[in-house]
């Protein structure tokens, strides 16, 4: 941990020092110090004025949270059942690998015409980012429990839906954390994206983001990418806390 | 509750891989466990006797023959009331001990008193009571197997399924489990059908050794074995019946080369 802070805090003085040489200009790359001060700006004042920095996240966090918590009851059972049947695989495969390599933001018009700009649109367009390393990745945990684990339990005469429940769901836990992880990046990076093509409720870091950058605010465009980092490290340790709780087993 | 076993005219092969023909592994099996009975299968490796055992247990299907328990034809895999143990430890990683013991309980929908009740049970008639938090990864082997056998035993079925169950065991423990094992039986009077190659250990815990043959597997010979337990096994009626149970492997080796 310390060591990690060591590496932080030597990019910081890194960029401190490359921004006193000002081989860039200021008003195109601000100095840490700057971005700090712009981030308190946000935090007190807001960017549009009133609209302040924990609102933007906060509503930024429910699209995400809204987003992924549908692919991930979707992508579940999806991944539980194709991990258990080839024969359902070998129908399904091929339209998920066809229909996974569109990045989300391809479907940005289409959202928009079907969902209008807002909330909807924002989840749906997460939930595609979300829902396909989901399906994958449970389908991959599902196809690496022992089948041991799963003739141990039909010997007591457990049907399929038990079998799911209490040997393949938990036994691909651990690939499955593992996709959740992932699509929460994925739909992060789409949320923010989608956001900037307009959120009509005025909250939302991707559309404060873009209100800074119309007003040539680099130093709130850069305070409010740090927010998105620092919301995601402590999404990674939340994450990271759950694995460590639901896979105490291993 | 014990029940009796009776397997009649079993017989299973494996589909041909291209040009070959298929196998068949197990030809018109016959014999009968009485209820309350330890019965051994002996055998060569690869004769057929892990899928002999995964038939009876309805985890895969015979292409002829029908088994009876309690005298009465059973087809379906559910409702069959038979316990196994595998030869790998088959304990599930995510449950604990307790939990562990409990899935067979829980899978037949018993209410959660009397489940939690049979649990706490086979926990202390086990010695578990200081493991009952802990994962399988936390146990010893031999600790394992009795969590796997108290698993089995838990919901009463009629008949257990032993697959080799004590072979990776080093000798130490192997021993102190097959003690334990005829403990719980003394007690309980379980019908048990003992797959092993060991044949010693068969004639420790058995009532009758049923030797059969390299693929096609057939029951090549009855042994009964009616010294009375615990068994002495540097005596002499066990060490001329362990004879009588090489030569007859030897037989059958030489037979099928």
């Amino acid at each position: 941990m310390l060591k990690a802070i060591g590496v932080f805090t030597a990019l910081l003085l890194f960029w401190e020092l490359f921004c006193l040489t000002q081989i860039i200009p200021e008003a195109l790359l601000p100095s840490p110090p700057q971005v700090a001060k712009a981030f308190i700006e946000l935090l007190y004042t807001g960017m549009p004025p009133g609209h302040r920095l924990p609102g933007h996240a906060l509503y930024s966090l429910g699209r995400v949270l809204a987003g992924t918590g549908l692919a991930v009851l979707c992508g579940v059972p999806t991944g539980l059942v194709l991990g258990s049947s080839p024969k359902l695989r070998s129908l399904f495969m091929p339209v998920i690998n066809f229909l996974r390599p569109i990045p989300p933001l391809a479907w940005i018009p289409l959202a928009i015409l079907w969902f209008g700009l807002g909330f909807a649109s924002a989840v749906y367009l997460i939930f595609l980012g979300a829902f396909f390393p989901i399906v994958l990745s449970t389908c991959s945990g599902v196809n690496s429990v022992d089948r041991l684990f799963v003739d141990s339990v039909r010997i007591f005469g457990a049907k399929q839906g038990a079998i799911w429940l209490k040997v393949l769901l938990p036994g691909a836990m651990p690939s499955i954390l593992t996709g959740i992880r992932v699509g929460l990046g994925i739909g992060w990076m789409t949320l923010v994206a989608a956001e900037f093509t307009g959120i009509r409720g005025g909250y939302g870091l991707g559309y404060m983001i873009m209100n800074a950058r119309d007003l040539q605010r680099t130093d709130e465009v850069m305070a409010g990418m740090a927010a998105i980092g620092i919301i995601g490290l402590g999404m990674e340790y939340l994450m990271g806390r759950l694995a460590k709780h639901l896979l105490r087993w291993q | 509750m014990a029940a009796s076993l009776t397997i009649k005219g079993l017989s299973k092969s494996y589909p041909a891989q291209k040009d070959a023909v298929p196998l068949l592994v197990l030809e018109s099996m016959d014999f009968h466990v009485p209820a309350g009975s330890i019965v051994s299968i002996a055998g060569l490796n690869g004769s057929g006797k892990t899928t002999l055992l995964r038939i009876i247990a309805g985890l895969e299907s015979p292409d002829t023959g029908s088994m009876l328990i309690d005298e009465k034809i059973k087809t379906s895999s559910s409702g069959r009331n038979i316990g196994m143990i595998f030869q790998e430890v088959a304990l599930l990683p995510w449950r604990t001990v307790r939990q562990n013991i409990a899935v067979g309980l829980e899978l037949d929908e018993r209410p959660k008193t009397e489940l939690e009740d049979l649990v706490d049970d086979f926990i202390t008639a086990f010695g578990l009571a200081d493991y009952a938090g802990k994962y399988p990864k936390e146990l010893s082997g031999g600790l394992r197997q009795k969590v796997a056998i108290a698993r089995t035993l838990a919901p009463g079925p009629g008949v257990v399924l032993m697959d080799e169950p004590f072979s990776a065991l080093d000798c130490q423990t192997r021993e102190e489990m097959l003690s334990f094992l005829l403990k719980v039986w003394a007690k309980r009077q379980d019908t048990i059908l003992f797959v092993t190659h060991n044949i010693e250990e068969s004639l420790y815990l058995s009532d009758q050794v049923l030797v059969i043959s390299p693929k096609p597997s057939r029951v090549a010979e009855i042994i009964p074995v009616t010294m009375p337990r615990p068994r002495d096994k540097t005596s002499l009626e066990f060490n001329m019946l362990r004879r009588r149970i090489i030569d007859v492997l030897r037989r059958l080796s030489e037979a099928n080369p």
